[in-house]
């Protein structure tokens, strides 16, 4: 009995100077454990007259019980402790409302490309791609460029190696287009275009939507039809729109397709250099040589095709006086579209 | 192509405005790209393309102004000094008579070479 009670005193003592967790758990398996103090205890009950066995027991279990009960008020303790150094690690608010996401922006330069197909989805175009990296073939002598041809000075083309060049425009598709399928057909085609020219209106690379439409019987009045209420629905119906007489090898008649300047109004400025107007696309009927390279008879079918410059839009539509300032990713200039 | 509108008007008359003719040669095939004002001098910026080689010179706009607008096209006279037949001769010979139907070449003599004048250079 007086053993019992020296296990259990000295428990007692140790037990509430205990500091940490693990010196906690030692003890529980030095008088509870297995092997424990108390538990060897019970193993020399046998060795107790019988009168006294139950009172021996009882007062086993009665400390054991004290023991442990000493033990888990210790651990109850640990944890509160912990649980409130957590809370003072990281002050969680749960009250506060919620963060908005912050989303990015279109670039002025989608937003305008996808503008121009909506519109010409509508007029019932269909959408092609192609490769930037084009060939000889299909960038210049397909639309009628032979190799020498003076109009050849009219695109400051970057070459790869050889044949392989950067497309200068988004036309060799017509040709990649027509080679596969067989009119009516009416497509657009968006893309990036380069050239060797760097200036305030002129970028290295620049994003161009090619458009083309070939039936039997297209005439100029279509394509004048749908240039004009493609222009109408970019920049309203007020504005007024010019079909000026132009050369481009792959269109015969060719014309160059000019908006009323949107600066001054038409009454010349430094952004139309002085003459009211600005030059918004190229545009012609197909010329039937081209159709010859993709084998379409020129006695059959007709078509319009027209190229124009995406930055060149979204200038006058945004009133932006340098192409550069597209590329610079300067997100003062980005917020504001 | 920078044209002066004064030069023009040497080889053409002209009634109309710099700005009405310069709407007048775009809508006509010769695309005039700027129109400014250097020194008091008009000057038409004329964007010629690949197919049109006859405009590539103040007679070669002057035409096409004559045209468009009716006006007589007045051939400035510049006689030789010396009709006589110079010695000099310059060997060429054709080697392709499709790709180059005809070939010409002038020799000039009694050049000398010196500042321009004023009025040249004004030009240039
Ligand atoms: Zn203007």
């Amino acid at each position: 009995m007086e053993r019992v009670r020296a296990i259990l005193d000295e428990a007692s003592v140790m037990i509430s100077g205990v500091e940490d967790q693990r010196t906690l758990e030692d003890l529980r398996v030095k008088y509870l454990g297995k092997k424990g103090l108390l538990t060897e205890l019970i193993k020399y009950l046998g060795d107790l007259p019988a009168a006294e066995r139950p009172k021996m027991g009882k007062a086993i279990n009665d400390a054991k019980n004290q023991i442990q009960h000493l033990i888990s008020d210790k651990q109850s303790r640990f944890e509160d402790l912990s649980k409130q150094k957590s809370l003072q690690k990281d002050i969680l608010d749960i009250t506060l409302p919620g963060r908005a996401e912050k989303t990015g922006k279109i670039h002025p330069i989608s937003r305008v490309m996808n503008e121009v197909l909506e519109v010409f989805s509508k007029l019932g175009f269909s959408i092609a791609y192609g490769p930037d990296v084009e060939t000889d073939y299909y960038n210049f002598e397909a639309l009628n460029i032979p190799a020498h041809h003076p109009s050849r000075d009219m695109w400051s083309t970057l070459y790869v190696e050889g044949d392989v060049l950067l497309r200068t425009h988004t036309s060799p598709v017509q040709i990649r287009v027509m080679e596969k399928q067989n009119p009516p057909l009416a497509v657009v085609v968006p893309g990036r275009v380069y050239r060797r020219d760097a200036d305030v209106t002129h970028s290295t690379v620049f994003h161009q939507v090619e458009g083309f439409l070939v039936d039997r019987d297209v005439t100029f009045g279509d394509l004048k039809g749908a240039l004009t209420s493609f222009l109408h629905y970019i920049f309203g119906r007020q504005k007024k729109v010019r079909f000026r007489p132009s050369y481009f090898p792959f269109t015969e008649p060719s014309a160059e397709v000019d908006v009323q300047c949107v600066m001054c109004g038409g009454d010349g400025c430094r952004i139309c250099k002085g003459t009211g107007w600005i030059e918004i696309l190229g545009s012609g009927m197909i010329d039937p040589n081209v159709f010859k390279y993709v084998k379409y008879d020129p006695e059959k079918f007709s078509g319009f095709a027209f190229g124009l410059g995406i930055e060149r839009v979204a200038m006058l539509k945004y009133g932006i006086d340098d192409i550069r300032l597209f590329y610079q990713n300067d997100l003062r200039f980005l917020r504001q579209f | 192509m920078k044209v002066p509108f004064d030069w023009l008007k040497e080889y053409v008359d002209i009634k109309l405005k710099p700005r009405e003719l310069a709407d007048k040669l775009s809508m006509g095939g010769l695309e005039v790209g700027a129109l400014e004002e250097v020194n008091g001098k008009v000057l038409l910026e004329v964007d010629i393309l690949p197919n049109r080689g006859d405009c590539h010179s103040i007679i070669g706009v002057a035409r096409e102004v004559s045209a468009i607008t009716g006006a007589k096209f007045k051939r400035l006279a510049c006689p030789p000094k010396s009709r006589k037949a110079g010695r000099r001769r310059v060997p060429c010979r054709v080697e392709d008579k499709d790709l180059c139907p005809r070939y010409m070449a002038k020799v000039i003599e009694g050049i000398t070479i010196k500042e321009s004048p004023e009025w040249l250079k004004q030009r240039l």
